[in-house]
C-alpha cells in the first residue's frame, strides 16, 4: 500500500547508506528521485540502472565480486525495459541483497503487482503521482524504511 | 217337502175298494145260519184289514197276514214268499220255520213269476208228491207232512205265495183255501201299495233332499204364476221365506221390472211347451246377479200343463270370468310377446298372435305339437329342465336363450314360464311368455365386439406408451433407427423389416437405408421402396407387384408406414414383409402406425438433440471467444491506458520541475504556458481514465445472474462521493430502492455518474439530489432529480454522446464521457436512459430503466 507521508517519521537523523541502487528508465523520474534522496539527506552513492538487464548484470557482478559493497537500499520501478522489474526483484532476493530493503516506485496501479512485490519481500510500494509535491513525499517512505533497518 | 195341506197318501181304503178278488163268502153248507167257521173267517178278515190299515211298514202287513192264516186255517205253520228282482222265490215272513229248512227250499216255486190265473196247489202228503221228492229229507227233519200253496197275484200275474204247513197229512178244505186266497189278495194289494208308497216316499225323499241340497235355485209355479214350491236356495237368495212365497206371484214379491222379466219367461216356456234356457237378473246385496235359468212346463199324467218348473244357476261369477277371460284373451292376443301354454307333456295348448309373429308358425300348425320343435338342437335340454321346475310349482323368470323360427332363423328370446294350476292347486301345465330380444342381443354382441376391439387398441396403445419413452431416450439417430426397426419388426411379426430415411433435397429424393431387422432382413436391402407420405400401405399379397423381381426371399405380405416429424415432414418409412400372404392385420397396421408415431417423435427429439448439441458447442466457442476478447480488451485497455498515462506523467512532472526551478524568473505569460501544459496533461490523463472506464463499460460481464440491491449500491456510491457531498454541502435523499437484475459495479457506475453530475452541475443553491424508483411493466425506473442548472430541451439527446459537453472546462470539469458510459451500461441490460425533465435554472431529472429482479 502506498505510504502516506503522515505515517512515516520525519526530522530524525537517519542511518547513512553507502550505496543506493535505483532501477528506473524514465529520466524525469530519475531526476525527481535523486532530488528526493537529497531532500532525505542521503549522500551515498546512487547507482542508476536504466533497464532491467543492466540491473541484473550489476547484481551478477556483485555476486561474483563479493568484496564490492552491495547497496543498502534499492528503489525499483517495475516498468523497466528488457528485464521487467519483478524479475530484478527476484534476483535481488536471490543474491547478496536478499536482506536489502527494496522500495517499489512505480506508476502501476495493479493490485497483482503490489501483491507480487509484497510476496517477494518488498519493503514498500510507492505509486508515482502526477503531482510533484506528492512525489516528494517519497522521502518519508524512504526515511521510514531506513529507520526500520 | 212341503206340500198342499190335507192330502194324505196312505189310503188303504182305496185299495180295498179296488181289490180285484171278490171275497166269496164260502157257503158249501146250505145252512142260512152263518157258520161258526164262517163267522170266524169274517172276524179274521176284518181284523186283518184293520191291522193292514194300521200297518206302517209292509212287514207288519205280512205278520198280520200270517196271524190271520194260522187263525183261519188248521195249519200250524205258515210262510209268505215273494219273487225277488231276479225271479227267485224267497221267504218274506214265516212262523215256525228253521233257517236250515228255509235255506233248503228257497227258490222253489210251483209257479213262474208273472204266471197268470194260478190256482192253489195242495200236497196232502208230501211223501206222495213226485214234484217234491227232492225235498223229502228236508220235510222229514222239519216235521212237515202236508203243504198247501196259495198264489199271491195282482194284475201282472204271480208275485209270490202263501205256504201252509201241516204236521199231519191233511187235505185243505175249500174254505181254508178261500180264506187263504182272500188274505192273499189283500196281502198282494197291500204289499203292492206299501211298496208303491215306499217307493214314492223314497223318491219323494230323494227329490226333497235333492231340492234342498241343490246349489241351484228351484221354484215351481202354477199357470197363474203363483209359487207352489221353492227350495232353500231360493229362500236364501231372495230372503223370502217359503211360507211367504207359496201362493204368491212374482208381482207380489219382486219389483215390477224383475217380476215382469220372470213372468215373461214363464209365459214363453208355456207358449213353447218345452224347456227353455234364459238369463234372468236379480238384485242382491252386492249388486246385480245374473242367473242361467232352465224353465220347463210341468205336465200332469194326462198331459196337461199345470205349471212351470225353474232351475236357476248363478252365473254372475261365470259371466265375470267370461268377461275377464275374454278380456284376458284380448290381452293375450294383442300382446307383442309370444304367449304360449303347454301341458305337462310339453305339448302346445295355446298359441297367441304374438307367438305367430315371433316364431312364424300359425296356431293350427303347432297346437298339440311338442314345444321342443321351437328349440335349436343345442338347446333341447332346456325344455325338460324347465318343465321339471314347473311341475314343482316354480317359476322361470327372464331366462335368456335361443329358439328357432319356422323359417329356420335363430332368434334370441327372454323366457318367463309360470305354472298353470287347476282349482285344486295342482299344476296342470305351463304358461310361457317369450320376448324377442334378438335386437338387444345383437346390439350387445356388437358392443362386446367393439369393447374387445377397443381393449385391443388400448393394449396396443399401452404397449406403445411403454415403448415410446425408451425410444425417446435414445438420442443417437442411428441407434434409434435400429431400435425402432427391431422393435417394430418384432411387434408386427414380420420376417423382414427396414427403415429408410428420406434423403435431403440436396442429395435428391432417394431414400437411404438406415436399419434392417427381422429373420430375413435383406428382403428390403436390395431395392429401396418409394417413400410416400400419403400414408400406410398394407397388402395381403404383393407377389404380383414385387418391386424387386430378383429378390431371393419373396415378400408376399407387405406393410409400410411413414415416419413423420411433428412438422409433418416425412423423415422416412418403416417397411415390413412376410413370405406368407395375409399376415398383417388391421391390428398390426395400428401397431406399426403407433410405433411410427413414437419413432417420429423420438427422431424429432434426436434431431433436436443434435441441433442443441451443435448450438451448445457453438455457444461454448463463442463464449470462449468472448472471454478471450474480454481478456484481450482488459489487457489492452490496461496497457493502453498505462502506456498513455506514462508520458503524461512525465509531462506533468517535468512541467512542475521547470516551474519549481524557474519559479519567479518566469514571466506571467510563460508561467501561464506552463500552467497550460500542466492543465492539458491533467485533462488528457482524465480523458484516458474515462476512456478506460468507457471500454470497461462494454466489457461482457461474467459471473452469476446479475443482481443488485439498488439501495446498497447507492449507499456505496454516496460514500465514494462523500468528499464532494461534504464540499458542496449538498444532500442526497434516496427513496425505497428495490433489487434489480444488474451487476453491482455497473449499477454503481451509472449512479456514480448521475449523482456526481447532479452535484457537479449545481446552481447557486446548495445541491439537493433525490433518488427514487418506481415499477413499470416489469422494469424498474430510477430517477435522479437535482436542483441544478438544468439543460435546454434541444440537447436532451446530445448530452449522451461521447465526449459531448454543454459547458467549457472552466465552467464545469469533465470529459463528456460520463453519460455515454451510463447509456452504454443501461442499454447493455436492455434498458433506456433519458433526460426526463429539465428547465434552465430549474434542475433536471434523469431516468433510467432496468429489468426488475428476476
Amino acid at each position: 500500500m502506498p505510504e502516506s507521508p503522515e505515517e512515516s517519521q520525519s526530522g530524525e537523523p537517519i542511518a547513512q547508506p553507502r550505496s543506493i541502487l535505483l532501477v528506473e528508465d524514465n529520466r524525469t523520474d530519475v531526476f525527481v528521485i535523486k532530488r528526493v534522496l537529497e531532500e532525505c539527506g542521503l549522500q551515498g552513492q546512487v547507482r542508476v540502472a536504466s533497464d532491467g538487464q543492466e540491473a541484473v548484470r550489476y547484481l551478477q557482478g556483485l555476486a561474483e565480486d563479493t568484496t564490492s559493497p552491495s547497496p543498502d537500499l534499492v528503489l525499483l520501478d517495475l516498468n523497466v525495459p528488457k528485464i521487467p522489474g519483478i524479475e530484478v526483484l527476484r534476483h535481488l532476493r536471490a543474491g547478496r541483497c536478499r536482506h536489502t530493503p527494496v522500495i517499489i516506485v512505480t506508476s502501476s496501479v495493479s493490485e497483482e503487482d503490489r501483491k507480487a512485490t509484497e510476496k517477494l519481500g518488498a519493503a514498500a510500494y510507492f505509486q508515482k503521482p502526477n503531482d510533484l509535491g506528492a512525489y516528494m513525499k517519497l522521502a518519508y517512505v524512504i526515511k521510514r524504511i531506513l529507520a526500520q533497518h | 217337502m212341503r206340500s198342499r195341506a190335507g192330502a194324505s197318501r196312505t189310503d188303504l181304503h182305496r185299495g180295498f175298494d179296488e181289490c180285484p178278488v171278490t171275497i166269496r163268502i164260502v157257503s158249501t153248507a146250505t145252512s142260512t145260519v152263518p157258520d161258526q167257521r164262517a163267522m170266524r173267517q169274517f172276524k179274521t178278515l176284518y181284523e186283518l184289514l184293520a191291522a193292514f190299515s194300521k200297518a206302517r211298514v209292509v212287514e207288519e202287513v205280512y205278520e198280520a197276514a200270517l196271524s190271520a192264516l194260522l187263525d183261519a186255517t188248521e195249519a200250524e205253520r205258515a210262510a209268505i214268499l215273494f219273487f225277488d228282482d231276479d225271479g227267485v222265490m224267497r221267504f218274506k215272513a214265516w212262523r215256525g220255520l228253521s233257517p236250515e229248512y228255509r235255506e233248503a227250499v228257497t227258490g222253489h216255486s210251483p209257479w213262474a213269476r208273472g204266471q197268470m190265473t194260478a190256482q192253489p196247489i195242495m200236497a196232502p202228503d208230501v211223501s206222495q208228491e213226485q214234484s217234491l221228492a227232492s225235498f223229502g229229507g228236508v220235510f222229514e227233519s222239519e216235521g212237515i207232512r202236508a203243504l198247501a200253496f196259495v198264489p199271491l197275484e195282482l194284475d201282472r200275474g204271480v208275485l209270490g205265495e202263501f205256504v201252509l204247513y201241516y204236521r199231519e197229512t191233511h187235505l185243505s178244505t175249500a174254505s181254508e183255501i178261500e180264506v187263504a186266497q182272500a188274505i192273499a189278495a189283500h196281502v198282494a194289494l197291500a204289499a203292492k201299495q206299501k211298496r208303491a208308497e215306499l217307493a214314492q216316499a223314497r223318491s219323494e225323499r230323494r227329490l226333497e233332499a235333492m231340492l234342498e241340497n241343490s246349489a241351484t235355485v228351484i221354484s215351481l209355479k202354477d199357470l197363474d204364476g203363483r209359487y207352489l214350491l221353492v227350495n232353500r236356495m231360493w229362500e236364501d237368495l231372495f230372503r223370502i221365506a217359503a211360507s211367504d212365497s207359496i201362493g204368491r206371484t212374482d208381482r207380489d214379491l219382486f219389483p215390477p221390472g224383475t217380476a215382469e222379466q220372470f213372468r215373461a219367461n214363464d209365459l214363453a216356456v208355456l207358449a213353447a211347451g218345452k224347456a227353455l234356457a234364459v238369463q234372468e237378473n236379480a238384485m242382491q246385496d252386492g249388486g246385480v246377479h245374473t242367473y242361467m235359468v232352465v224353465k220347463f212346463p210341468v205336465r200332469e199324467p194326462d198331459g196337461s200343463v199345470s205349471g212351470v218348473f225353474g232351475i236357476a244357476t248363478d252365473i254372475t261369477e261365470r259371466k265375470r270370468l267370461e268377461a275377464s277371460s275374454s278380456y284376458l284373451a284380448a290381452i293375450i292376443e294383442s300382446s307383442d310377446d309370444a304367449i304360449i301354454s303347454k301341458d305337462l307333456n310339453g305339448l302346445i295348448t295355446s298359441w297367441n298372435r304374438g307367438a305367430e309373429r315371433i316364431f312364424g308358425y300359425r296356431a293350427e300348425e303347432v297346437l298339440g305339437k311338442p314345444v321342443r320343435i321351437l328349440a335349436p338342437p343345442d338347446r333341447r335340454d332346456e325344455m325338460p329342465a324347465i318343465l321339471a321346475k314347473i311341475r314343482r310349482g316354480e317359476r322361470v323368470e327372464h331366462f335368456e336363450t335361443r329358439r328357432v323360427r319356422k323359417d329356420g332363423k335363430t332368434i334370441d328370446i327372454s323366457l318367463t314360464v309360470s305354472p298353470i294350476r287347476d282349482e285344486t292347486g295342482h299344476v296342470i301345465g305351463a304358461s310361457k311368455i317369450a320376448r324377442d330380444i334378438t335386437e338387444r342381443k345383437t346390439a350387445e354382441r356388437e358392443r362386446a365386439e367393439l369393447l374387445r376391439r377397443e381393449r385391443e387398441i388400448r393394449h396396443t396403445a399401452e404397449l406403445l406408451n411403454q415403448v415410446g419413452p425408451r425410444l425417446v431416450a435414445q438420442l443417437d439417430l442411428q441407434k434409434l433407427a435400429q431400435e425402432v426397426t427391431d422393435l417394430a419388426t418384432a411387434l408386427v411379426g414380420a420376417e423382414s423389416g427396414a427403415f429408410f430415411q428420406q434423403g435431403t433435397r440436396e442429395k435428391g429424393e432417394t431414400a437411404t437405408l438406415r436399419a434392417l431387422s427381422g429373420v430375413s432382413p435383406n428382403a428390403f436391402a436390395e431395392s429401396p421402396p418409394e417413400l410416400r407420405d400419403d400414408g400406410v400401405v398394407r397388402k395381403e399379397d404383393v407377389s404380383a407387384e414385387l418391386f424387386h423381381p430378383h429378390n431371393p426371399i419373396p415378400i408376399r405380405s407387405y406393410l409400410s408406414v411413414p415416419v413423420v416429424a411433428q412438422s409433418k415432414e416425412v423423415l422416412g418409412g418403416l417397411f415390413f414383409g412376410h413370405s406368407k400372404p395375409g399376415q398383417f392385420t388391421v391390428q398390426h397396421e395400428a401397431m406399426a402406425t403407433g410405433i411410427a408415431a413414437q419413432a417420429g417423435i423420438a427422431m424429432d427429439n434426436a434431431r433436436l438433440f443434435e441441433q442443441a448439441q451443435r448450438v451448445q458447442s457453438e455457444l461454448e466457442r463463442s463464449n470462449e471467444e468472448l472471454r478471450r476478447a474480454n481478456r484481450d480488451l482488459e489487457v489492452f485497455a490496461y496497457s493502453a491506458s498505462h502506456d498513455l498515462q506514462e508520458p503524461l506523467r512525465t509531462v506533468a512532472i517535468s512541467a512542475q520541475l521547470i516551474e519549481r526551478s524557474l519559479g519567479n524568473r518566469l514571466q506571467a505569460e510563460e508561467a501561464g504556458f506552463l500552467k497550460e501544459i500542466l492543465a492539458a496533461a491533467k485533462r488528457m490523463s482524465g480523458l484516458i481514465s474515462d476512456l478506460l472506464a468507457y471500454t470497461k463499460a462494454t466489457k461482457y460481464e461474467e459471473g452469476g445472474p446479475p443482481l443488485s440491491d439498488a439501495a446498497q449500491v447507492v449507499n456505496t456510491v454516496l460514500e465514494n462521493l462523500g468528499g464532494t457531498i461534504q464540499e458542496t454541502g449538498g444532500t442526497v435523499i434516496a427513496g425505497e430502492l428495490p433489487a434489480v437484475a444488474m451487476h453491482e459495479c455497473r449499477l454503481a457506475q451509472v449512479f456514480q455518474n448521475l449523482i456526481g453530475n447532479a452535484l457537479k452541475y449545481r446552481g447557486k443553491e446548495v445541491p439537493c439530489v433525490q433518488v427514487n424508483a418506481g415499477q413499470r411493466d416489469g422494469w424498474i425506473v430510477f430517477s435522479v432529480t437535482d436542483n441544478g442548472i438544468g439543460i435546454e430541451p434541444q440537447y436532451a439527446d446530445h448530452i449522451f454522446g461521447l465526449f459531448k459537453r454543454l459547458h467549457t472546462r472552466s465552467e464545469f470539469p469533465g470529459s463528456g464521457i460520463g453519460l455515454a458510459i451510463c447509456q452504454r451500461v443501461v442499454e447493455h441490460y436492455g434498458g433506456r436512459i433519458w433526460l426526463d425533465r429539465s428547465a434552465i435554472g430549474g434542475g433536471s431529472t434523469f431516468c433510467f430503466s432496468v429489468p426488475a429482479h428476476a
